[in-house]
């Protein structure tokens, strides 16, 4: 099997899998926007398309009522959880994104690119990133940050590459689900992104323009390039 | 799913664009009108292919070509503003248009699924 088929079995495994078993629980802690992004796209012109891909619940789709977004996301369950809350959205890969090509004004990746497992398939979404965004366009991505502290100020995480669990409470366990797992702890697979190393990755993408902005804000990496025009 | 977001969507197997909309139940969401809105839209949107989702749809009364200044165009915002602001299509499929793919993604309760099986992602159809 090659790399890339390996690492999109693994994603779906630790990554897609997962998100599908915990949706209604992780949603339910998933409601407060990160300030960095809520900021953005209150910034961002009236009216502006923008697409979220990997919009997760969805807690970024009604953030500002005078854009149009547009989620996607891998996890059906996910998925469902944005319809209900009557956002526009579908279900899809962040490697392969359904839209033509210079067709948005703003694109937003949080909380994806760290699931992804191997280097090119990092790469390949954020070049998914760029080609759907229109030239002179931006890009804004977010990932967990290697550089995380405890409570005590040690370093949280010993490696970049990462299992993060997930302690399912039982109130949401789905009654037909099978195979869950032991003690309901779900471990989910994270790349642990060190400073710099986005900006890096988007540096080998041919449709960016420059890094317009990178900040550190609650343990995550925070970069925001503009698309050549 | 609304008219805006069909405008994005293209066949991730071979590009094509746009999507026929195939829509075996849609509804219609009253909206005050909001001609400002359509305006900026047209801007931002593929023309042609808003008039396929129009034919798709039955929904008549757009211009073949856009109207230069569509604000006093009534005839022409009462179609955009009923396909942009009001249809929504909640169950159907959209058609990949080219005879060399014809891959076909479902839309369940308003939401398209736009992701291929394993076997189709490497092979692009020409």
């Amino acid at each position: 099997m090659e790399e890339q088929e390996m690492g999109a079995k693994f994603e779906q495994k630790y990554v897609t899998n997962v998100y599908d078993a915990i949706a209604p629980h992780f949603s339910h802690t998933r409601y407060k926007a990160w300030p960095f992004v809520e900021h953005f796209l209150k910034n961002q012109p009236k009216w502006s398309i923008v697409a979220d891909a990997g919009c997760g619940n969805g807690k970024y789709l009604g953030i500002n009522p005078d854009l149009n977004m547009i989620g996607s996301d891998i996890s059906e369950s996910l998925i469902n959880i944005c319809k209900n809350r009557g956002f526009e959205c579908m279900v899809s890969d962040c490697t392969n994104l359904p839209y033509r090509s210079n067709s948005f004004d703003v694109v937003i990746s949080i909380a994806v690119v760290h699931h992804f497992s191997t280097v090119e398939r990092r790469i390949q979404s954020l070049k998914e990133l760029l080609r759907i965004t229109k030239p002179g366009g931006k890009v804004l991505a977010y990932v967990w940050a290697f550089e995380q502290v405890d409570k005590k100020g040690e370093q949280r995480y010993k490696e970049q590459d990462v299992f993060v669990p997930w302690h399912l409470q039982k109130q949401y366990k789905k009654l037909n689900q099978e195979e869950l797992p032991p003690g309901l702890v779900f471990d989910r697979y994270y790349h642990m992104f060190k400073q710099g190393e986005l900006e890096n990755l988007f540096k080998k993408c041919e449709e960016m323009n420059s890094i317009v902005e990178t900040a550190f804000e609650k343990d995550n990496w925070i970069v925001v390039v503009d698309k050549k025009q | 799913m609304r008219i805006l977001t069909h405008n994005m969507l293209c066949c991730l197997k071979c590009d094509s664009f746009p999507l026929k909309i195939v829509a075996v139940n849609k509804e219609q969401d009253e909206q005050d009108e909001n001609p400002e809105f359509i305006k900026h839209m047209l801007d931002r949107l593929d023309y042609d292919a808003l008039k396929s989702a129009a034919k798709d749809l039955s929904i008549e009364g757009l211009p073949d070509a856009l109207p230069e200044n569509v604000a006093e165009n009534q005839a022409a915002l009462t179609s955009l503003h009923k396909l942009l602001l009001e249809v929504v299509v909640k169950d159907g499929e959209l058609q990949c248009t080219n005879p060399a793919c014809n891959r076909s993604y479902p839309i369940k309760q308003g939401i398209p699924n736009m992701v291929l099986r394993e076997d189709e992602v490497k092979i692009k159809a020409v």
